[in-house]
C-alpha cells in the first residue's frame, strides 16, 4: 500500500465523497421524504406520560419523516423521561393491541374469543349487571384499577351505587402510606418525598430511581454538589451502578437496619435536639397503658397533651411549653409517665448494630458509619413508594420517617417535603347522607360499606379482601368484577386464589389496551385508549409544588383499532345499567355518541378548573391558557422551611410515637417483625425477590423496546451459583417453599444480587394469555414471581408480601 | 464464544476458494505459457473463467444491497472517489482486480474456444505477465482485506495473506496435477506442491500458536475454538489432515514414484482443505468485546 | 468543527430512555428485531458488567472516530466523515459489502433489514435535529444529565465544559481510531 496515512487518505476520500453529490438519475432504494415543517417550528403537544403512574411531563413531537416520538417537557415541574415513555408509540401501534370488543365464548382460563360490536358488548354487560344488582345489590359489583381513571372512579362507582372501587394500592404502597399516615398524617406516596435538589445525603430503602424521572432531573443539581446516594436493597438496581453505595441487605429486614441506625443516633446523641423538641411529639408523657398524658388526666382544664416543661418545672400543655423535656420520667397525678423519646430509646436499644447485623446481614460497622454520615450531612431517608415486599414494611418506613425527624429532615431543605395539594376536587363524594358529584348531581347515600376497609381499616384498596368476599360471600357477596387498566396476575398475591375467584365471579369485564393475562379469565374484553388518545386533567404528582397538568389528546388509535376512552366505556355501562341514577348526575343518553362524550369531559374539566380557580383565587382563563399552551399550571411553590407547620396527625406534630396507631390497637412505636413466609434454611433455598427498574409496568413490558432492555432471567449471586454448580444461562426449576408452585427460568449470574437471594423483574415474564403470539411470545419466558406467593398480608393496611422463598434445582444448560 | 455473523463463512468461503483457484490458476497459466508448456491450456482457461464467474456470484450473494451495487460503483467512479479508494481500501482494490481478471480470463477463454484470433493478444508476454500478476493479486488481496478489519482481532495478523497464497497455490498445483500428464511437469508439480504444503502447515501452526499465546483475548478465543473448541473437529479433519497432512504424505510417496490415482486423491484433498480453511477462518472470527 | 458525544457513567441511571428514544426518532419505533445485535433497532448498545466487584454499565454507540476504520475500508466512499466531524453514510454509494461492519472495533454498525444499510449513530432524525440547532435525541431525553454533545473546536461548548470537570476516558484507544466518544468515570 502507499505511504499515505489512513487519516490523510480519509480526508482525501471524504473530500471526494462530498463532491460526489452529483445526482445520477437512478432508482434510489429509499423512502420518499414527506414534506414536513422544519423541526424548529414543528408542533409539540404537551402530554402527561401514562406508561407508569408517575405522570411525567412530556411533549409528543413529529420528526422529519412524519414519525412521532417523545421529548421531555423541561419547563414542567416534573419532567420525564425514561425508556417507558420513549417506547409509547410502540404501545400505540402494537400488533397485539386489543382492537375490538371481545366476548369469551369458551371457558375462563381456556378462552375462545369472538369479536362483537360496541353496542352489543355494552348492552350485554349492562343486562348482566342489572341482573346481578337486582339479586345482590350494587355493592356486589367491584371496580379494580391502577392509575388510569383513578380520578373518575368515584363518579363511576358511586353512580352505579357501589362503594367498592378498589385500586392496586395494597400491592403497591399501603405499607408506606400507613407509615406516612401514622407519623406525618400524610397520604399516599406523592404526598411526601425528598427535596432532591438540595439533598446532601439520600438513603433509598428498596428504591431504585425507577420513577418519577422528574426526581432524577431535580437530583442533577444535588449531584453537581456531591450528594451521596445510598441504596439499601437486596439487589443492585440500575441507578446503583452509577456513583453511590449499595448496601446489600437480607430481604424483609429493613426495619432492623433502620432501628439500628436509630440506636446509634440516639446513643451517640447525634439527633437534632431543638428540632425534635419543637416539631415532634417526642416530649409527650406516656402512661403505662401506652396512651399519652392529657391535661384532663392531671386534673386541669382542657384536653391537650401534656409535656414536662424544664423552665416552668411543671406539666404544661404541649402547645404552651417553651422548654419541654426530652428525656424525663416521673409521676403525674399518681401515674408513672415517661417521655415518648425514652420509649423510643428503649425500643431502639433492642437493635444495637451487632444484633441488627445478625438479622439483616449488614455489618455493624457499616450501619454505624451510615448512621453517622446521615446525621453529619443532615440527610434524608426516602419515605417509600412501592413497599409490598415482605409484609412487614410499614414498620420499616415508620422508622425511616422517625429518623428523618430525628435529624431535622422534614419540611427542611434537603429533607422530606410535604406536598402542597392542588385542591383538585373529587369526581364524586359519598357522604353519610348523600352522594354528590362534580357535575352538581346528588344521589341517595350508599349504605353498604367498602369491603376492604372492613377487614383492613387503616388504609383502603386491599384487593385480597375482595377475593375473599368473592369466595366466602363475606361481608357480602361479590358477583361482578370490572378490571380497568390493571393486571391482577402480575399485581396481586396468591395467584391460585385469584384464579378461583375469577372463575367464581358471574361477570368479569376487562378494559385494557393489550391482552394482559386476565383477559383469559374474562367474559368480556373491551379495548381501551392509551394516554396519547385521550385528554386528561390531573394533579401533578412527584413535585412539591401545587400544580395541575393537562395531557392533550395527541393521536387517534391506529386504523383498525376500535379502542375507546375507558371513561366513556364505564359511564355507558353505568348508564345502561342504572339509567335513572346516571340521569340524576347529568349523564344522559346523548353521551352514547362517542364524540358528544367529549363535551361531558369538557364539562367535568371546567368544573374542576372553576373549583380550583376559586380555591386559589386565580382566573379560570389563566389556568386554561397555561394548560393549553404549556400543559401545566402551578398554583403555589413549595419552599424549604425550618420545620413543618401543623400536620394532620392527632397532635399536629410529627408523631414519632404514633397516637393514630393506638386507635388501631397497633404498636405506637415501630419494631422489626420477621416475614410470614417460610425462611430459607437449606443450601438450595433462596429468597425470591422481585422489583423494578425504569422499564417495568404492566403495559410498558409489552413494547419491543422494553423487552429488549429488560433481563428476564433469574439473578443469582456467583457464590451461590458456584455452590450449586449452576452456570450463567443455565435452566433452573424454582419451587415455592410455601405453595409448592413450580416454574422454570434461565439464570443470570451476577454480583448485582446478594448471596442467598434470587431476583426477578416484576411483570415482565411468565405471561400465559392465549392472545400472545408471534415475536411477543417472549413474554411467556421467565417467571411470574407473584405465582410463588400466598396471602401474606399485614394487618390493618393489607400490604402483602410479593417476595417469597423457593427451592432451586438445576435442570439443564 | 460469539462468532462474527457479519460475513457468511460458507458463502464467502466459496467466494475466496473460487477466487483463489482463478487467481493462482492464472499464475499457472501464465507460467506454463511462458515456459512453452502447451498442455491442457484450454481446460485451464475454462476453469479459470468459470471460477472467477462463480467467485463473483458468491461474493455478490453476500452483499446486503446488491441491486444498488452497479449504480454505487458507477457514481463512485465518476466522482473519482473510487480511484482514490483503490489505494486505501483493499475492498476497492479487490473489486478492481476481480473485474480485471474477469476481462482477462474471458479473453483467454475466447482465444481457446470461439475466437482463436485473439491469440495475437493473449499470447503476448506482457498479457501473460499481466494476467499472472492480476491473478496473484486476486488471491492475496482478500487476505489483506480480512487482515485489515480491526473489528476481528484473530484476523489482524500478517499470516492471513501469506496463508492465502500458500493455500491457493496448493489449489493451483492440484488442478494442474489433475489436468497435466507431462512427466517432468508432474514431477515439478509434486515437488513444488510438497514445498507449498510445508509452508502452509508452518503458517497454520504459527497462526494458531501466536494467536493463542500473544493475541488479545478475542484472538485467543478464536484460535482456541479452532484448536480445541467447537470448530476443532472441522479444523483438524478438513484443514490439517485432509488439507495438508494427507497431500503431504502422498506427496512424499509420489516423490519416489508418480501415481496418477494417488496424485488425484492428493489434489482433491488439497482443494477440500483450501475451501475449509477459508470458511473456518471466517467462521472463527470473534469481535472485540468492549470494556472500559 | 468536530462534533462529539459525551456519556457520564457516574451519573447514568440506566433508564434506557436514550436507547428507546433513538429507536422512536430514527427508526420510527419499529418493533422489527435488530438482525445484527438482536433485540431493538437502535444505535446505542447497553452492556452490563455483572461480575465486577462493583457491577457497572456501559452505553456504547458510534464513536465518530477521527481515524475511522469504517471510512478507510469503504470501497465506494459511502462511509465518510462530514464537515461537522460526524461519520455518516451515503446510502446511494453503499453496496452492502459490510466491510465497515467488520472494520469497526466497537461493533457499532448493524444491518438494517429493509434497505440493507449498515446503520449507526447518527440516525437521520438526529442529523436533522442537529442541523436545526437541536440536540440529538439521546441527549435531549436523558433525565440524569448524563449526556452532552457539541463541538470540540468550540471552547464554550457544553461538551468542552464537561470534559474539563470530570475524569474522562475513551474506549479502545489502543486501536488508533481516535474516537470522539468520551466516557466520564468520575469527578
Amino acid at each position: 500500500m502507499t505511504q499515505v496515512t489512513r487519516r490523510d487518505a480519509i480526508k482525501l476520500g471524504a473530500f471526494l465523497a462530498l463532491s460526489s453529490t452529483a445526482t445520477v438519475p437512478f432508482v434510489k432504494q429509499q423512502n420518499d421524504k414527506t414534506q414536513q415543517a422544519s423541526l424548529a417550528t414543528a408542533e409539540k403537544i404537551p402530554i402527561m406520560c401514562g406508561m407508569c403512574g408517575a405522570g411525567c411531563g412530556l411533549y409528543l413531537v413529529r420528526g422529519e419523516q412524519g414519525q412521532f416520538y417523545i421529548e421531555p417537557n423541561l419547563e414542567h415541574p416534573q419532567p420525564g423521561l425514561c425508556a417507558r415513555a420513549a417506547a409509547s408509540i410502540q404501545l400505540w401501534n402494537h400488533p397485539l393491541r386489543l382492537k375490538k370488543p371481545l366476548k369469551n365464548t369458551g371457558e375462563k382460563g381456556n378462552p375462545k374469543f369472538q369479536e362483537i360490536d360496541w353496542e352489543t358488548a355494552l348492552n350485554e354487560i349492562s343486562a348482566k349487571l342489572k341482573d346481578i344488582i337486582s339479586k345482590y345489590g350494587p355493592e356486589s359489583v367491584v371496580f379494580t384499577y391502577h392509575d388510569f381513571y383513578e380520578w373518575h372512579m368515584p363518579l363511576i362507582a358511586f353512580t352505579l351505587g357501589t362503594p367498592n372501587h378498589v385500586r392496586h394500592a395494597s400491592c403497591c404502597h399501603n405499607a408506606s402510606t400507613y407509615a406516612r399516615m401514622l407519623v406525618l398524617g400524610a397520604g399516599g406516596p406523592p404526598t411526601v418525598d425528598p427535596d432532591y435538589e438540595r439533598a446532601r445525603y439520600i438513603i433509598f430503602v428498596g428504591r431504585v430511581l425507577n420513577a418519577a424521572m422528574g426526581m432524577v432531573q431535580r437530583l442533577q443539581k444535588a449531584r453537581e454538589s456531591g450528594v451521596k446516594l445510598v441504596y439499601v436493597d437486596p439487589r443492585m438496581g440500575n441507578a446503583a451502578m452509577a456513583d453511590g453505595e449499595w448496601v446489600p441487605i437480607i430481604p424483609g429486614t429493613d426495619a432492623a437496619f433502620l432501628l439500628a441506625m436509630t440506636h446509634v443516633i440516639l446513643t451517640e446523641k447525634l439527633y437534632n435536639e431543638s428540632y425534635v423538641k419543637k416539631y415532634t411529639n417526642a416530649c409527650f408523657l406516656i402512661k403505662p397503658d401506652g396512651t399519652p398524658l392529657t391535661e384532663k388526666d392531671i386534673g386541669r382544664e382542657g384536653t391537650d397533651y401534656v409535656v414536662y416543661d424544664l423552665s416552668a418545672n411543671d406539666f404544661l400543655s404541649y402547645k404552651k411549653a417553651t422548654n419541654p423535656a426530652l428525656e424525663w420520667e416521673g409521676e403525674a397525678a399518681g401515674v408513672k409517665v415517661r417521655t415518648a423519646f425514652l420509649l423510643l430509646k428503649d425500643r431502639a436499644a433492642q437493635y444495637p448494630p451487632e444484633e441488627a447485623e445478625k438479622i439483616c446481614g449488614v455489618p455493624a460497622e457499616t450501619i454505624r458509619r451510615i448512621a453517622r454520615e446521615f446525621t453529619y450531612a443532615r440527610g434524608v431517608i426516602e419515605d417509600g413508594w412501592w413497599t409490598s415486599k415482605n409484609a412487614n414494611e410499614s414498620d420499616a418506613f415508620r422508622v425511616a420517617l422517625t429518623l428523618n425527624a430525628l435529624v431535622g429532615s422534614i419540611e427542611t431543605a434537603g429533607g422530606l417535603y410535604i406536598k402542597m395539594g392542588s385542591k383538585m376536587p373529587a369526581s364524586a363524594t359519598a357522604a353519610a347522607d348523600k352522594v354528590t358529584t362534580i357535575t352538581g348531581g346528588t344521589l341517595p347515600p350508599i349504605t353498604a360499606k367498602r369491603i376492604d376497609t372492613q377487614k383492613y381499616p387503616a388504609v383502603p384498596h386491599v384487593f385480597d379482601a375482595v377475593l375473599d368476599a368473592v369466595l366466602e360471600g363475606k361481608p357480602y357477596p361479590v358477583k361482578a368484577l370490572i378490571i380497568v387498566g390493571t393486571e391482577p396476575f402480575t399485581r396481586d398475591v396468591n395467584t391460585e386464589k385469584l384464579k378461583q375467584a375469577l372463575k367464581a365471579l358471574e361477570l368479569v369485564v376487562v378494559i385494557d389496551v393489550v391482552p394482559n393475562d386476565s383477559v383469559d379469565y374474562a367474559d368480556y374484553v373491551l379495548p381501551d385508549n392509551i394516554y396519547l388518545e385521550r385528554e386528561e386533567l390531573a394533579d401533578i404528582k412527584w413535585t412539591p409544588h401545587a400544580a395541575i397538568q393537562l395531557s392533550h389528546k395527541a393521536l387517534d388509535p391506529p386504523p383498525g383499532v376500535d379502542a375507546r376512552n375507558g371513561f366513556w366505556i364505564m359511564m355507558e355501562i353505568v348508564r345502561r345499567t342504572v339509567p335513572e341514577r346516571a340521569k340524576a348526575i347529568g349523564y344522559t343518553e346523548e353521551y352514547a355518541d362517542y364524540h358528544k362524550f367529549e363535551e361531558f369531559e369538557q364539562l367535568l374539566n371546567n368544573k374542576c378548573i372553576e373549583s380550583m380557580a376559586k380555591a386559589w383565587n386565580v382566573s379560570p382563563d389563566e389556568i386554561k391558557k397555561n394548560l393549553e399552551e404549556k400543559g401545566f399550571h402551578i398554583f403555589k411553590y413549595w419552599t424549604p422551611k425550618s420545620g413543618p407547620s401543623t400536620l394532620s396527625t392527632k397532635s399536629g406534630l410529627i408523631e414519632i410515637y404514633s397516637l393514630r396507631a393506638l386507635d388501631y390497637k397497633d404498636d405506637p412505636l415501630p419494631k422489626w417483625k420477621p416475614p410470614k413466609y417460610t425462611l430459607p434454611k437449606n443450601p438450595d433455598e433462596f429468597y425470591l425477590v422481585n422489583g423494578r427498574d425504569q422499564y417495568v409496568t404492566a403495559h410498558a413490558v409489552w413494547t419491543w423496546s422494553i423487552q429488549s432492555l429488560v433481563d428476564k432471567r433469574v439473578w443469582m449471586n456467583p457464590k451461590d451459583a458456584e455452590r450449586l454448580g449452576i452456570k450463567d444461562g443455565d435452566l433452573i426449576e424454582l419451587e415455592g417453599l410455601d405453595n409448592h408452585y413450580k416454574a422454570q427460568a434461565r439464570v443470570k449470574v451476577t454480583n448485582r444480587v446478594r448471596e442467598g437471594v434470587l431476583f426477578v423483574y416484576n411483570r415482565v415474564g411468565g405471561r400465559f394469555s392465549k392472545l400472545i403470539t408471534g415475536q411477543y411470545e417472549v413474554l411467556k419466558e421467565g417467571i411470574n414471581v407473584n405465582m410463588f406467593t400466598l396471602s401474606w398480608l399485614e394487618p390493618l393496611n393489607g400490604s402483602p408480601s410479593l417476595n417469597s422463598t423457593v427451592r432451586v434445582r438445576r435442570v439443564g444448560a | 464464544m460469539m462468532f462474527q455473523e457479519i460475513w457468511n463463512p460458507v458463502v464467502l468461503g466459496f467466494f475466496l476458494w473460487f477466487a483463489g483457484i482463478a487467481g493462482m490458476g492464472s499464475v499457472a497459466y501464465a507460467m506454463m505459457k511462458i515456459f512453452k508448456v502447451e498442455e491442457k491450456l484450454k481446460e485451464l482457461s475454462v476453469i479459470i473463467f468459470v471460477s472467477i464467474v462463480l467467485a463473483l456470484v458468491f461474493v455478490v450473494a453476500d452483499l446486503s444491497r446488491p441491486l444498488n451495487m452497479p449504480f454505487a460503483i458507477l457514481q463512485s467512479l465518476l466522482s473519482g472517489t473510487f480511484i482514490v479508494k483503490i489505494f486505501i481500501s483493499w475492498m476497492s482494490f479487490g473489486i478492481s482486480v476481480l473485474a480485471l481478471l474477469l476481462l482477462l480470463s474471458f479473453l483467454l477463454l475466447l482465444r481457446h474456444t470461439f475466437v482463436p484470433g485473439l491469440q495475437k493478444l493473449t499470447d503476448q508476454k506482457w498479457y501473460l505477465v499481466l494476467t499472472g500478476l492480476i491473478g496473484f493479486l486476486v488471491v492475496i488481496y482478500s487476505g489483506f482485506l480480512i487482515a485489515n478489519a480491526p473489528g476481528i482481532p484473530f484476523w489482524n495478523n500478517a499470516l492471513i495473506p501469506v496463508l492465502w497464497i500458500f493455500s491457493a497455490s496448493v489449489c493451483a498445483v492440484a488442478i494442474l496435477k489433475i489436468l497435466v500428464k507431462n512427466e517432468s511437469i508432474t514431477h515439478f508439480l509434486t515437488r513444488s506442491g510438497l514445498a507449498l504444503e510445508v509452508g502452509e502447515l508452518v503458517s497454520l501452526v504459527a497462526l494458531i500458536n501466536v494467536s493463542l499465546y500473544s493475541g488479545i483475548e478475542a484472538a485467543q478465543e478464536s484460535a482456541y475454538a479452532l484448536f480445541l473448541g467447537p470448530l476443532a473437529p472441522a479444523f483438524w479433519l478438513f484443514v490439517i489432515i485432509i488439507g495438508v497432512l494427507v497431500p503431504m504424505g502422498l506427496g512424499f510417496v509420489l516423490l519416489k514414484k508418480e501415481d496418477r490415482n494417488l496424485a488425484l486423491i492428493a489434489a482433491i484433498c488439497g482443494l477440500i482443505g483450501a475451501l475449509a480453511l477459508r470458511m473456518l477462518v471466517l467462521w472463527a472470527g470473534i469481535p472485540i468485546p468492549i470494556t472500559l | 468543527m468536530r462534533l462529539a458525544h459525551l456519556w457520564d457513567q457516574s451519573k447514568c441511571i440506566g433508564c434506557g430512555a436514550c436507547i428507546a428514544a433513538c429507536n422512536a426518532a430514527n427508526y420510527k419505533s419499529t418493533d422489527k428485531p435488530n438482525p445484527t445485535w438482536g433485540g431493538l433497532q437502535t444505535n446505542i448498545k447497553r452492556i452490563v458488567f455483572d461480575i465486577k466487584e462493583k457491577p457497572y454499565l456501559l452505553l456504547v454507540q458510534c464513536q465518530h472516530c477521527e481515524n475511522a476504520p469504517c471510512v478507510a475500508v469503504c470501497p465506494t466512499g459511502a462511509s465518510y466523515i462530514d464537515k461537522d466531524g460526524l461519520v455518516k453514510i451515503n446510502p446511494s454509494l453503499c453496496i452492502g459489502c459490510k466491510y465497515c461492519m467488520t472494520a469497526c472495533p466497537y461493533g457499532m454498525r448493524w444491518l438494517e433489514p429493509v434497505l440493507g444499510l449498515p446503520e449507526k449513530c447518527m440516525g437521520e432524525e438526529c442529523q436533522t435535529r442537529i442541523k436545526n440547532g437541536l440536540q440529538p435525541v439521546c441527549v435531549t431525553v436523558c433525565p440524569a444529565g448524563a449526556r452532552a454533545f457539541g463541538d470540540l473546536d468550540d471552547p464554550k461548548s457544553e461538551i468542552n465544559k464537561r470534559l474539563k470537570s470530570g475524569r474522562v476516558i475513551k474506549l479502545l484507544e489502543y486501536k488508533g481510531t481516535k474516537p470522539k466518544f468520551f466516557v466520564v468515570v468520575g469527578r
